[in-house]
Order: C-alpha cells, then structure tokens, then sequence
C-alpha cells in the first residue's frame, strides 16, 4: 500500500491510496489520517482510483476519518473507487456517505 | 452455520491444500494463493474472484484477530476444492473457538468502524459453515451461478 497527500488551496487535503488497504497495510495509514485530521481541513478528497483490494479494516479506517473531519466541521468525500473497493463500499451502504 | 467437515475430493474436483503462519504477514500471500486458484474455477469472473478473496480475507484476519489473540505459534491450513462452478474453501485453524451465532450483524445506519468482517464474509459467498474445535474449520462456498450449484456460469463458455 502506497499513499500520497496533497494540501491544496482552500483548505482541502487530497489522499491517494494505492495498492491494498488491509488490516496489516492500515497500521502505516493511521499516522497520516491522524495527521489530516490534526489539521481540520474543510474538505478532504480520498482517491481510491489505484487502490485495488480493501477490507474491513480499511473501510473502518476511512469511516473514523469521515467521523472525525465531519466533527470538526470538514467534510469526506471518496472518489474514483472502483472493482473489488468499490463493491465493498457499497454493501456497507457507504456509498452515498461518501459521496460515490 | 452447517457442518464444515472435509470429506474427500468429489468426482470431477481437484484439491489444493497449502499452509500458512497465522499472521497478517502472511495475508497477502494467502490472498494472491486464493486468487491463483480461483483462476481454476470454471465460470469464475472478476466478480466471483473479488467476492471470494474479500471472504478469505476477513476470515484469514478473524483468525489472527481472535482465534490466535496473542499467540504467534499459529498456523492455518487452506482446504480448496475445485469443482465445476463452484469452489469450496476450508480454513482451518486450532486457535480459539469462535462463537458465530453471538455476533450480530452491525448496524450500518451508526456507520460503524469494526465489527464489519464476518458481515462482509456471508455477504460475499453463498454458504457459511463452521465446525469448532479442537480444529476448527471454516467452510466458504461459492457458486459462478447461486441459483444452479455446480452449473457453470455462461463466461466460460
């Protein structure tokens, strides 16, 4: 699992998650969603377009992110998932949630 | 849950058996195994294959998670059988018994951040059996056409 961020104007954060998001990969995701959070952006964008396999350890990770932002008044938006991620989301009924 | 029980290999089925530490180092190679052999799954498509490997893989971690909590002895041996249309994954493990029927379905309206596993894994399959201890097996099976066992889906023609 690779990720990227990217703060951009306006307050918003973008997040790139590549490769498998899963109980062992999430464990080096936390410090950065923690981070984001740290930061209170108004809006965060997490691209899943490369992000091939997630399980329900990564969905918990994103859900807590959805949590936390939307606490301090930002929003969570996920875009680009596809496949096996995508699918995953939507039976957990996050798709709407999430903005899919 | 139903019996979960190995018998031997049906006419027609091939069986694959390998090994693994149970640890969430291991999950993706069990994963890319698991994959390889749904690749020999007649009938199976992409979906069939996203489907099986999230199941495998909520189970895999559920071992880890809960049957070997704190032990870093264990192993999981990975039953597959290979029939026409369907294939039957048998994942056992002699970590703790895991009580199924206690575990309600989460409440996704509260959006909750775990308890998620076991929810997405009978999702994701057509049959959930489960036989506890001493060895316990966790039996996963899917179908390439739910509603036919054993028919072969149209893709493979």
């Amino acid at each position: 699992m690779n990720f990227t961020r990217t703060n951009v104007e306006g307050g918003e954060c973008q997040l790139r998650i590549e490769g498998a998001l899963d109980a062992l990969t999430v464990r080096d995701l936390r410090p950065v969603l923690d981070a984001i959070v740290a930061d209170q952006p108004k809006r965060v964008v997490v691209d899943l377009a490369e992000l091939t396999l997630i399980d329900s350890s990564g969905v918990g990770a994103i859900v807590s992110l959805f949590k936390r932002v939307k606490a301090n008044g930002g929003e969570v938006v996920v875009v680009r998932a596809q496949e096996q991620p995508l699918a995953v989301l939507k039976l957990l009924k996050l798709d709407r949630v999430l903005g899919l | 849950m139903g019996s979960a029980v190995s018998t031997k290999p049906a006419a027609g089925s091939m069986r694959v058996t390998f090994q693994l530490r149970a640890s969430l180092e291991c999950r993706a190679v069990a994963i890319d195994l698991v994959s390889t052999i749904i690749g020999h799954v007649q009938g199976a498509d992409r979906m069939f294959r996203h489907e099986m490997v999230t199941a495998f893989g909520e189970a895999f971690n559920n071992i880890v998670a809960h049957g070997y909590r704190g032990r870093t002895d264990g192993m999981v041996e990975i039953e597959a059988d290979i029939r026409p249309g369907e294939l039957i994954l048998r994942i056992k493990d002699e970590g703790s018994v895991v009580d199924y029927g206690a575990i309600s379905p989460p409440d996704l309206e509260t959006l909750p951040e775990s308890g998620m596993g076991v929810y997405i894994m009978h999702a994701m399959v057509d049959e959930v059996a489960y036989s506890g201890g001493p060895l316990n097996v966790l039996s996963l099976t899917k179908r390439t056409n739910p509603g036919a066992p054993g028919h072969v889906g149209p893709d493979q023609s």
